[in-house]
């Protein structure tokens, strides 16, 4: 009767999940938790490791939510704690080895790629299909936003080590693009 | 080169920052599960409190009930004392425009003719000090309760003067055995009205708005009777019609072959 409480706006729901109300909990669950397995499965490749992970990190952002200060974007403030307990499970199954390549960079050839065409589903299964220090790197930088200073404190490396990874990613990226184009280029001629 | 590489992150970022992926529906369950527990029964507690509520507005009408009741006592307690200030009146002749448009208003206005009787009394015992006793009965009117403690003791000694001066028959019989028994007599008649005005006036203050807040929750929950009523009566409308229609396509159906 009266228990549907309005939770429409973000600074409701957060009141109603800081109380413990499990309506709130569960459209905050609802609203975020494809974005977040998203972000999991970036950083972890496997589905189920991922979801067991974006369930911690759920029950984390509960925990946490009376420290959210409320400047800022809530959701990324929950992305961070999100990103953070992926990083956190990556280490602890020692996932994270950096790969490295003493190879020239000038060793890669400038691929000429086109971007359009192409769907998430397809840029997440490359980004996924990267090797686990590339990945890591690249989402921390270009899609999480992270500064190179920032990915060697969290990932325990130098700051030359994030930037070499960093840019074997994209070039391993664009090959990958690059073929993919070739390929659908073949499917339509 | 290096704007080359910012449109490629630029593009991951834009795209994967839309992506979604719905998680199995055992996701949730296994998250609840690890949640602290929380009271799952929420209509209980509205039917409870709902329930609570229709019986604090059952005990709350009570109240009004017996208290509405009461006040028939007090105008035959009122009257009983405004004869007697009038009395008071008539043997002083202070000031009887003031005080005769003001018997018939209402008990609040009776705590302050009550207290106006004290400096008509007080004439009766020392007509000198009238002007300094009248500044000070506005002060008493301000802390009533304290008023309220002092006055009966003056009026328990007081009325008898005038009752002495009225009825001169209870006053006549001297014998020592009479006194004593018409004392005890009259001690109580003026203790007891005394009290109850005062404790009656001050009632209905607080009740007034108790009154109409009760009053306001009776007419809403009688509105709620009444539409449920309308529902009801509406279903059992719907309910003929439907049988009716239900009978007319039998007979139908029978008339037919």
């Amino acid at each position: 009767m009266f228990s549907r409480t309005n939770f429409s706006n973000e600074s409701g729901l957060i009141q109603g999940c800081l109380k413990g109300d499990r309506n709130a909990q569960r459209q905050l669950y609802d609203t975020y938790s494809g974005k977040f397995l998203a972000i999991c499965i970036r950083y972890l490749k496997d589905r189920e490791h991922a979801e067991d992970v974006m369930i911690e990190a759920f029950m984390k952002i509960f925990d946490k939510l009376p420290q959210y200060q409320g400047s800022g974007s809530f959701e990324g403030w929950m992305k961070r704690i999100i990103v953070t307990q992926a990083l956190m499970t990556l280490r602890s199954h020692r996932h994270l080895m950096m790969e490295v390549n003493l190879e020239n960079e000038a060793d890669f050839k400038d691929h000429s790629y086109e971007l359009n065409h192409l769907e998430v589903a397809d840029l997440r299964e490359m980004v996924e299909n990267l090797p686990v220090g590339y990945r890591t790197v690249f989402n921390l930088f270009a899609i999480e936003g992270y500064s190179h200073q920032e990915i060697a404190d969290l990932l325990g490396i130098t700051e030359s080590t994030s930037k070499s990874q960093l840019n074997r990613a994209r070039n391993t990226l664009k090959e990958k693009i690059a073929s993919q184009t070739i390929n659908t280029r073949q499917i339509n001629g | 080169m290096a704007k080359e590489k910012n449109n490629l992150d630029q593009f991951f970022r834009e795209k994967l920052n839309q992506d979604s992926i719905k998680p199995s529906n055992l996701a949730w369950e296994r998250l609840e599960s690890q949640l602290p527990k929380q009271e799952k029964s929420k209509t209980p507690v509205i039917w409870w409190s709902i329930a609570a509520s229709v019986a604090a507005l059952f005990v709350a009408g009570y109240f009004t009930l017996t208290l509405s009741s009461n006040p028939s006592v007090e105008p035959i307690l009122a009257s009983s004392e405004e004869n007697q200030i009038e009395e008071v009146i008539q043997q002083t002749e202070e000031i009887p425009t003031e005080i005769s448009p003001e018997i018939p208003a209402q008990p609040e206005e009776k705590t302050t003719i009550i207290k106006k009787t004290k400096p008509t009394n007080s004439i009766s015992q020392k007509p000198a000090s009238i002007q300094v006793n009248t500044p000070a009965s506005n002060l008493i009117a301000v802390a009533e309760e304290k008023s309220e403690v002092k006055t009966p003791d003056r009026k328990v000694t007081l009325t008898p003067l005038v009752e002495e001066l009225e009825l001169p028959t209870l006053a006549l019989p001297n014998l020592e055995v009479n006194q004593t028994l018409a004392e005890v007599i009259e001690k109580p008649e003026a203790e007891e009205p005394a009290y109850r005005v005062r404790i009656y006036s001050d009632g209905i203050k607080e009740d007034k708005s108790l009154i109409e807040g009760i009053s306001k929750k009776v007419d809403q929950v009688e509105g709620l009777l009444g539409k449920v009523d309308q529902g009801f009566a509406d279903l059992q409308d719907a309910k003929n019609n439907f049988f009716t229609a239900l009978l007319t396509k039998k007979e139908k159906v029978a008339e037919k072959p």
